[in-house]
């Protein structure tokens, strides 16, 4: 299976550090990482990436709100946070995107489950 | 004073038989000037009775009583002929001085004492000439010779034919230029009482002049009838001139029932606008203002400067408050100091209660706002709490799991053993994430935050066991500390209905309509819930309080539960 390209959104570098680690392999390529929704924006049309794995709570928006344009740009995203999916009932799906991974969940395995259930 | 009216209406009776008596008398002036002493009298008593201090009522009687005795010459007895004679203009000085003095009954500047003065002297001197030099009984057979007679001066006749009215003229002219400037230095008040009585005599002045006019004048044919007809008409506005000093009196002096309804109005608490059109409307003066006291002079509620007119006083109001209030009004309303006294009493009174009413609406303000503030600063510390466990605790330990797990990976790729201990780091670390999630679930729901009412309700009622009716429309947002106080009303709701009332279905129903959020949660569980006895339904009371809504509860026993929650809304 080809790799796919993957765009970190979180504004803690701790957990973009941990996250490159734990994703960059076999299955997916980190091409990069942004801190904030507007600097996703940017860098989801420089580095065209497969899948974006986006924090639900950024510093300038929210990642149900941002996730609409990431979609339009060619990117499936898969949320993700702290919490977990029940915290956020039906706002995941309304977004678009393909699902939410809790963060204690997260792992190259799990987001390639996510993105392949259809 | 009662006997001294009755003895002027026996007196009365007999002057118009004598006058009756007298051959080719015209019995319509003598019925008219009988009808018109009796009104004077009767009209001067009821005006002495309802003031007693005032000598209005007492002038009037003089008018009636000195009207009486001039038609005494034309008796055919001597001395009641002499007092006749002597007493032959005696009704015209009371007049004029009841007219001078009028409302008040005094005589209040110098030019009025002289004319009544002058009134006076010339009635005397009038009486007294026509006694010592006019022999009456040689023109009229019937009437007896003069008692105080010297000799029939046919000069003197002729000097007092011309002075007389001369006088006569100069006072009525006097009278009218002081009651014409008293009406124009006025307002309504003494406008209303002067209308009548000043309408009265200058049409009754008229007439008179026009009928002596015409009689004068060999010119004017037919002058004898046009004489009667202008005597007649000044004979009728004079028999109702009673009438109006009467009306005026009654009129200025509030009676007890006026009095008592309008202190009964005052004990209300009033603003100061309603006082002073009470007080305006009651005492008749639309000159009235409430003021209070400032430098240099009383001032509105505004503080905008109330003027005061040179007919005005002020007069200070009881028990205020803090401001000292005064009453600025007609000088005329002085003239009943016990009523102004009572009203100002009562009108400072209703200022107080005013303005400590406003205080109590003031504070009460303050608590309903500051309660408001309290459940909010409380609302927003929860949030606060649960963003900063997102932001700090949970996402370390999210971070040191995973690294945790990263480690892990590697280490059992070696197969080393400290792959196992760190499992049981890992395990540790969900299980506290899991409890610290709890711990924010319950402190603020980050769904309401996040997606608003419906949606975190929704998602609340979906975690149940239990089948729920929803009926969650479709809402805007509102403010934070609504939609917690409707979320917290379901949730509290859910909670009861799932751990006391062993409910088989519930219902949860949220509508909005204009300016208010309904929010009903009902269970058909055993009933018998209480405010009292439930800790979370009083705390929800409070907060549904704290917003100005509505909390009620219906739980009767077996029947089961229903909580309903009205809301003030303002969308965003």
């Amino acid at each position: 299976m080809a790799t796919r390209r993957l765009l970190i959104v979180d504004d803690d570098p701790a957990f973009r550090t941990v996250a490159r680690a734990l994703l960059d392999g076999e299955a997916f390529q980190v091409a990069g990482d942004a801190a904030t929704g507007s600097a996703a924006l940017a860098e989801v049309v420089r580095l065209r990436p497969a899948v974006v794995l986006l924090d639900v709570q950024l510093p300038d928006t929210s990642g149900f709100e941002v996730c609409p344009a990431l979609i339009r740009a060619g990117a499936a995203v898969v949320l993700t946070s702290v919490r977990e999916a029940a915290d956020y009932g039906p706002l995941v799906e309304r977004c678009g995107a393909r699902g939410f991974i809790p963060k204690r969940a997260l792992s190259a395995e799990e987001l390639t489950r996510v993105l392949d259930t259809v | 004073m009662g006997a001294l009216a009755l003895g002027g209406a026996a007196f009365g009776v007999q002057t118009t038989f004598i006058a009756a008596g007298v051959p080719n008398s015209d019995a319509f002036r003598v019925t008219l000037h009988a009808v018109a002493g009796m009104l004077f009298l009767v009209s001067g008593l009821l005006a002495h009775y309802r003031r007693p201090t005032n000598r209005v009522g007492l002038l009037m009687m003089g008018v009636a009583i000195g009207f009486f005795a001039e038609d005494l010459q034309l008796s055919g007895v001597a001395w009641a002929h002499t007092l006749g004679q002597l007493t032959v203009a005696a009704s015209s000085p009371f007049l004029v001085q009841l007219a001078l003095a009028f409302p008040t009954g005094r005589l209040e500047t110098r030019p009025q004492r002289i004319l009544a003065g002058v009134a006076y002297a010339g009635a005397a001197a009038t009486g007294l000439i026509i006694a010592l030099f006019v022999d009456q009984h040689a023109r009229f057979a019937e009437n007896a010779v003069g008692l105080l007679l010297i000799s029939d001066n046919v000069a003197v006749e002729s000097v007092m034919k011309v002075a007389s009215p001369l006088t006569a003229f100069f006072v009525s002219v006097g009278l009218m230029v002081v009651l014409i400037r008293r009406w124009l230095r006025s307002r309504q008040l003494m406008r209303s009482l002067l209308a009548p009585v000043l309408t009265l005599l200058i049409a009754g002045g008229l007439f008179s002049s026009i009928g002596q006019f015409s009689q004068s004048f060999s010119f004017i044919e037919d002058r004898f009838s046009l004489y009667d007809t202008f005597i007649r008409s000044y004979d009728v506005f004079f028999a109702i001139l009673p009438l109006a000093f009467l009306s005026g009196m009654i009129y200025f002096y509030l009676g007890r029932g006026a009095v008592n309804r309008l202190l009964r109005q005052l004990r209300e608490p009033k603003e100061v606008g309603e006082i002073e059109e009470l007080l305006s409307h009651s005492l008749r003066d639309d000159s009235l203002r409430v003021a209070f006291t400032a430098d240099p002079g009383p001032v509105d509620e505004q503080g905008a400067p109330v003027p005061i007119a040179p007919f005005q006083t002020v007069t200070p109001l009881g028990g205020s408050g803090h401001r000292q209030a005064v009453l600025v009004h007609d000088s005329l309303l002085t003239e009943d100091p016990r009523v102004l006294e009572a009203v100002a009493a009562a009108a400072g009174l209703a200022l107080a209660n005013q303005s400590l009413a406003a205080q109590v609406a003031a504070q009460l303000a303050e608590v309903r706002a500051s309660r408001a503030r309290i459940v909010k600063a409380a609302d927003d510390e929860r949030r606060r709490i649960e963003q900063n466990l997102h932001d700090s605790a949970q996402s370390r330990l999210v971070t040191a799991l995973l690294n945790v797990n990263l480690v892990r990976r590697t280490l059992a790729r070696q197969d080393a053993r400290e792959a196992d201990l760190l499992a049981l780091v890992s395990e540790a670390l969900t299980a506290s994430l899991a409890e610290i999630r709890v711990l924010a679930q319950g402190l603020y729901p980050a769904l309401l935050t996040a997606g608003g009412l419906s949606i975190a309700v929704d998602e609340l009622v979906a975690q149940l066991p239990l089948p729920v009716d929803t009926d969650l429309g479709p809402l805007p947002r509102f403010a934070p500390e609504v939609e917690a106080a409707a979320y917290f009303v379901v949730a509290e709701g859910l909670t009861n209905a799932l751990k006391h009332a062993q409910a088989t279905r519930l219902r949860v129903g949220m509508r909005h309509a204009g300016a208010t959020l309904t929010v009903t949660v009902a269970d058909d569980g055993r009933g018998g819930a209480d405010h009292a006895t439930g800790s979370g339904l009083q705390g929800l009371l409070d907060r549904v309080a704290a917003l100005g809504g509505d909390l009620t509860l219906h739980s009767p026993a077996q029947g089961g539960t229903t909580i309903k929650a009205v809301l003030p809304v303002d969308t965003r």
